[in-house]
């Protein structure tokens, strides 16, 4: 299953895997409930919902609370989660250094963390920042984390 | 949806669609005083599209493409961006540089040079276009090029655009010399606000 741009998404079927393709300054937050082998994706677009916007899940502050309190409706204890982040890295043009969004990457990496912290959460393991696209794949059924960038092979996260 | 959409008549979106394929084609003929060489636009075709779909209607967000990116200085909120496969920007380079076909296998620094003046060419050109016609003045920034996931490439103006907008137009481009020709995807992408900016100071109603 595709997590698309500002989307969250669950599975609890064997052989089911959640997946954001293509991933830049965006930032995936994987959460895996090994008790009962269902896992959980947001991708993450922009750090806050600010006034006046409506709140979507492309915002940090909307979709990481929202993922838990879902998983948590469905049964899981947020503590007992597995949490793995990928991406935000640094895509913006170096010609951009004026624009609001230059740091845009970092900014989602930061308000994720921030709304785990919120909720007492941590993430177990990351690859975040850099300049380079990811596409991140996690298997529902082992709670595996694979990472591919641009033209490697794919590491476990 | 985001704010409220932008309202726009049918005969502003039809000259605003007008506008953008003159400006495209103006822009595709550039190349030609740039190489030398007589390149010419088979097809210049706009079209909307939702911005979470950009990645997807370029054959998707993991696939791995060479960008050409522009922003316009002072407003962050519109973005070109020109788009083709790995292959198909080495035979760009080969028709720009005047090289046999097959030449450029990989994207050095001379090769990156002359995708970078092609957008400085292409985006100059667009917007002068727009300028002439609206008396709406922008100023391309430099242009940024990489290879990457398609995804990754566009993150950053789908970003900036996703806190504005839900729909952006696109303008699918075929274009080359009569032995080469060559797809790229040449993506324009305004707010409906700036958009609305544009067509208002052109005085279209």
């Amino acid at each position: 299953m595709v997590v698309g741009l500002g989307e969250l998404k669950y599975a609890d079927q064997p052989g089911q895997e959640l997946t954001c393709l293509g991933l830049g300054s965006c930032v995936a937050v994987s959460v895996w409930d090994r008790k009962n082998k269902q896992g959980a994706m947001a991708h993450v677009v922009l750090p806050e919902c600010t006034a006046g916007r409506e709140p979507t899940p492309k915002f940090a502050d909307v979709a990481v609370p929202e993922l838990f309190e879902n998983l948590k409706k469905k049964g899981a204890n947020p503590t007992q989660l597995e949490i793995k982040l990928v991406g935000g890295a640094h895509m913006a043009p170096a010609a951009a250094p004026s624009m609001p969004l230059m740091r845009i990457g970092e900014r989602n990496i930061e308000a994720v963390k921030a709304q785990l912290k919120k909720l007492g959460l941590r993430a177990i393991a990351e690859d975040l920042g850099g300049n380079n696209g990811r596409t991140v794949r996690l298997d529902v059924e082992s709670g595996r984390v694979t990472v591919v960038t641009a033209g490697t092979e794919k590491t476990n996260l | 949806m985001l704010q409220q959409p932008t309202k726009f008549t049918n005969s502003q979106l039809s000259s605003w669609d007008e506008l953008i394929t003159e400006a495209a084609k103006n822009s595709i003929q550039a190349l030609s005083d740039m190489s030398g060489q007589d390149i010419k636009s088979s097809l210049v075709k706009p079209y909307k599209i939702d911005v979470t779909d950009i990645p997807n209607s370029l054959g998707g967000a993991d696939k791995v493409a060479v960008g050409v990116l522009l922003g316009i200085e002072q407003i962050p909120s519109f973005h070109i961006a020109l788009i083709h496969s790995p292959k198909t920007a080495y035979q760009v380079v080969d028709i720009l540089m005047g090289y046999e076909s097959g030449t450029t296998v990989g994207l050095g620094e001379m090769e990156i040079s002359a995708l970078g003046e092609m957008g400085n060419i292409m985006g100059g050109y667009f917007l002068n276009t727009i300028g002439d016609k609206t008396g709406y003045e922008l100023k391309p920034t430099p242009p940024s090029v990489r290879m990457d996931m398609t995804g990754a490439i566009l993150d950053y103006a789908i970003a900036s655009l996703m806190m504005e907008t839900d729909e952006v137009t696109m303008i699918e481009a075929k274009y080359g010399t009569a032995e080469a020709q060559v797809d790229g995807v040449f993506a324009v992408m305004p707010s409906p606000e700036l958009q609305s900016q544009i067509i208002t100071s052109w005085g279209v109603k």
